[in-house]
């Protein structure tokens, strides 16, 4: 009898739907562009545009899918912190003067439970309470929206904190020091693409209200200067609390962080001299033995050929998505080109590219190459490599 | 090396990316209050000498925005000055700058905006597609296809009346849906609707039968006065209010998507479905009693009426009494029969 009746409920749903997508259905002839798309978004237009366009949008589902697309996309966070306006519900919610009370009370109880006589174990040390970096969301899963909105989805509409991947507790109680958590290294990612994620972040987080202690543009300044993860509205209070209680326990984590940090600066500088080698490679003209005909690296993984001695030049693009750096042309139609991330690009008619595998993962510098089956490419750290067979096989050179 | 899209989308929709774009007029030149506002939106553009972007170049980047807001209507410099104060300038003097393939704005682009784009393109189009997706635009945006025998770059398109990274999303968001579209070879939803119509004019003939004694020869107009009304209510709603409905009805997406979507809370959402949906069954009841001049049982005829054609509970939706509960109509007045 239940079954039946909630069919029937569903059943009378769906007709409903049914005939009022009758009644609203209109047709997709002048859909907005996406510069007005985005507008509309972002809720740039004027009172009178976002009426017409509405109208519109209530009658064209295939606006109505782009707009839910967008809205996946996510918002990135901007350098101003700019947002999609909240709910005000949400915002209420997340208010640091709501929250800061329980987060005090968190800290209170962490700090009292570490401190808690714990029975004598065979030679170890009392626990600690130590921090680990949180873990960054997945690259599959979709961008967080802005704040709030994340939250709104969950089925019950209550914000499901516990669950979201930024939020997860960055509290990792040890039993024995041989078991704390270090901080997972920086991984290789260039410094802008680094603060840009912190920022998102950060910025996610300080909307959500867990971060409010450290504003985003802290966050990015402190980025900069030393690469720790930003740090929750849990975890400055909660280092200043864990260091307070026992300078000797928490000595040797801190000096851990310290070669970690120092690691992770030593990286980010290597990343960003690579960086900086690439933005002087811009505009980077290669010759051929033609002098009217000649290539040119313009950056951001584009080339440019030209055949009347640079008056004028077409446009090519050999792999979209990778930097190029150097490059050799041996004749008027081959040309090799190489860049970091294992990049070895070759051209034999002087429009079709094809990627050569490296014979190393590496940041490639230069390439000379005497033809399209000859060529000797250098690392960024002073390796040498030929072939003599296009690629196919490498060997050391000296 | 990734595969050139064999029809760009500048090519496939020119006319939502030129849509009624004339040449941009002299506005700006002839109209001397309009040259400070123009000098102070340079300034404020402040894009790098690096880029090599001229005075120009970016007048005329604003006044093709211009163009495209107002296109053909008459615009007062209020009005084309409280325009360009809403323009995003710097964004816009980026894409002038890339547009016309400066390598340091390129460089700047890039490091700026390429790792966003292809996060976009996951988050629309899934892992297994988002790098086409990115691949496809990164190329237009350079300007390798051609479109009108040269060269031209997807920058060009852009106006500056939102950020360049939302501009982008938005961009990306068209072309899978559009792919998507294409590839699910929706049918028009006419046909649908005519299917249905087919479908449930079936099955209420084989529900009463041809011989039903009870069978209304009226009762298709009672049923188009009823979809005609609805249709006329939704018609005078705020198309914020018909906007929230289209989404709900005919997206069938939950309260937290529309939520998401509109920038509202989910209970704010349902408060104002539910006011809506008041609100049409009101002016349904009031069109068909106080413009139709029907009388209260030929109101409650319909709606047995659209029980039985649409057993979908369309009354009970907007909020009128179950069929059980109905007294038992009576016979429609011949004289006073819906029009």
């Amino acid at each position: 009898m239940g079954e039946n009746s909630e069919m029937a409920s569903q059943e009378q749903q769906k007709a409903a739907a049914n005939l009022l997508r009758r009644s609203l259905h209109g047709s997709d002839d002048g859909c907005p562009g996406p510069d007005i798309l985005a507008a509309y978004f972002e809720c740039s237009l004027d009172v009178q545009e976002s009426a017409r366009y509405e109208l519109h949008l209530s009658q064209c589902a295939r606006c109505r899918e782009q707009l839910a697309a967008l809205d996946r996309a996510g918002a990135p966070a901007e350098a101003d912190g700019a947002q999609r306006p909240e709910s005000s519900y949400w915002a209420w919610f997340w208010d640091w003067r709501r929250l800061a009370p329980a987060v005090a009370a968190l800290i209170v109880a962490a700090v009292w439970i570490a401190r808690l006589p714990k029975p004598k174990q065979a030679g170890g040390p009392p626990p600690l309470v130590t921090m680990s970096e949180p873990r960054e969301a997945p690259a599959t899963s979709p961008e967080p929206g802005p704040a709030g909105i994340e939250n709104r989805s969950s089925p019950s509409g209550v914000p499901n904190a516990a669950s979201s991947p930024n939020h997860t507790s960055n509290l990792v109680l040890s039993e024995t020091p041989s078991s704390r958590v270090p901080a997972p290294p920086m991984s290789k990612e260039t410094e802008t693409d680094s603060l840009e994620k912190k920022n998102e972040k950060a910025a996610g987080d300080f909307a959500l209200g867990t971060s409010h202690l450290t504003p985003p543009s802290t966050i990015s300044r402190n980025a900069a200067a030393s690469p720790t993860p930003p740090p929750s509205a849990t975890g400055s209070s909660e280092l200043r609390a864990t260091s307070s209680a026992s300078d000797e326990a928490i000595g040797p984590p801190m000096i851990e962080m310290k070669n970690q940090q120092a690691s992770a600066a030593r990286v980010s500088a290597q990343r960003a001299n690579l960086e900086a080698a690439v933005r002087r490679s811009v505009e980077k003209f290669i010759d051929t033995p033609d002098p009217k005909v000649l290539w040119r690296i313009t950056g951001g993984g584009f080339v440019q050929r030209s055949e009347d001695g640079g008056l004028s030049w077409q446009k090519q693009l050999p792999d979209a998505g990778t930097q190029l750096t150097a490059g050799s042309a041996p004749s008027e139609k081959i040309c090799w080109l190489v860049g970091p991330g294992g990049v070895i690009v070759l051209t034999t008619d002087a429009k079709d590219w094809k990627r050569i595998s490296p014979p190393a993962s590496a940041d490639f510098v230069a390439i000379a190459a005497e033809g399209a089956s000859n060529a000797t490419v250098t690392t960024a750290d002073g390796r040498r490599f030929s072939t003599s067979d296009g690629g196919v096989h490498w060997s050391p050179a000296h | 090396m990734p595969p050139r899209p064999a029809n760009s989308s500048i090519e496939a929709n020119p006319v939502a990316f030129e849509r009624a774009s004339p040449e941009p007029a002299a506005h700006f030149r002839g109209s001397s209050a309009l040259s400070d506002v123009v000098e102070r939106c340079w300034q404020k553009a402040a894009a790098p000498e690096e880029w090599n972007l001229t005075r120009e170049q970016f007048v005329a980047a604003l006044e093709h925005s211009t163009a495209h807001r107002f296109q053909a209507a008459l615009r007062s410099d209020d009005a084309v000055e409280a325009y360009l104060a809403t323009l995003h300038l710097s964004d816009l003097a980026l894409a002038c700058a890339c547009s016309a393939g400066n390598p340091a704005a390129w460089d700047f682009f890039v490091t700026r905006f390429r790792p966003q784009l292809y996060r976009a393109a996951r988050a629309i189009a899934g892992e297994a597609n988002a790098r086409d997706l990115a691949d496809s635009l990164y190329a237009d945006l350079y300007g390798v296809g051609e479109s009108e025998g040269r060269q031209k770059s997807l920058f060009d398109y852009f106006h500056g009346r939102s950020k360049l990274s939302t501009w982008l999303r938005a961009v990306l968001a068209q072309r899978h849906v559009d792919e998507v579209r294409r590839v699910r070879k929706t049918e028009p939803l006419e046909d649908e609707v005519g299917r249905e119509r087919r479908e449930i004019s079936e099955r209420a003939t084989a529900a009463h039968g041809s011989a039903n004694p009870r069978l209304d020869p009226e009762r298709p107009k009672y049923l188009a006065v009823l979809q005609a009304t609805l249709t006329a209510a939704l018609g005078s709603l705020e198309s914020r209010d018909r906007l929230r409905l289209a989404y709900y009805y005919v997206d069938d997406r939950t309260l937290a998507e529309i939520g998401c979507l509109l920038g509202e809370h989910e209970a704010t959402v349902s408060r104002k479905l539910e006011r809506t949906r008041r609100y049409v069954r009101r002016r349904v009841e009031a069109a068909l009693r106080e413009d139709r001049k029907w009388t209260e049982a030929q109101v409650r005829l319909c709606l047995e009426y659209a029980c039985e054609e649409w057993p979908f509970g369309l009354p009970k939706s907007l909020g009128y009494a179950s069929r059980s509960s109905l007294r038992p109509a009576a016979e429609p007045d011949a004289a006073s029969a819906p029009e």
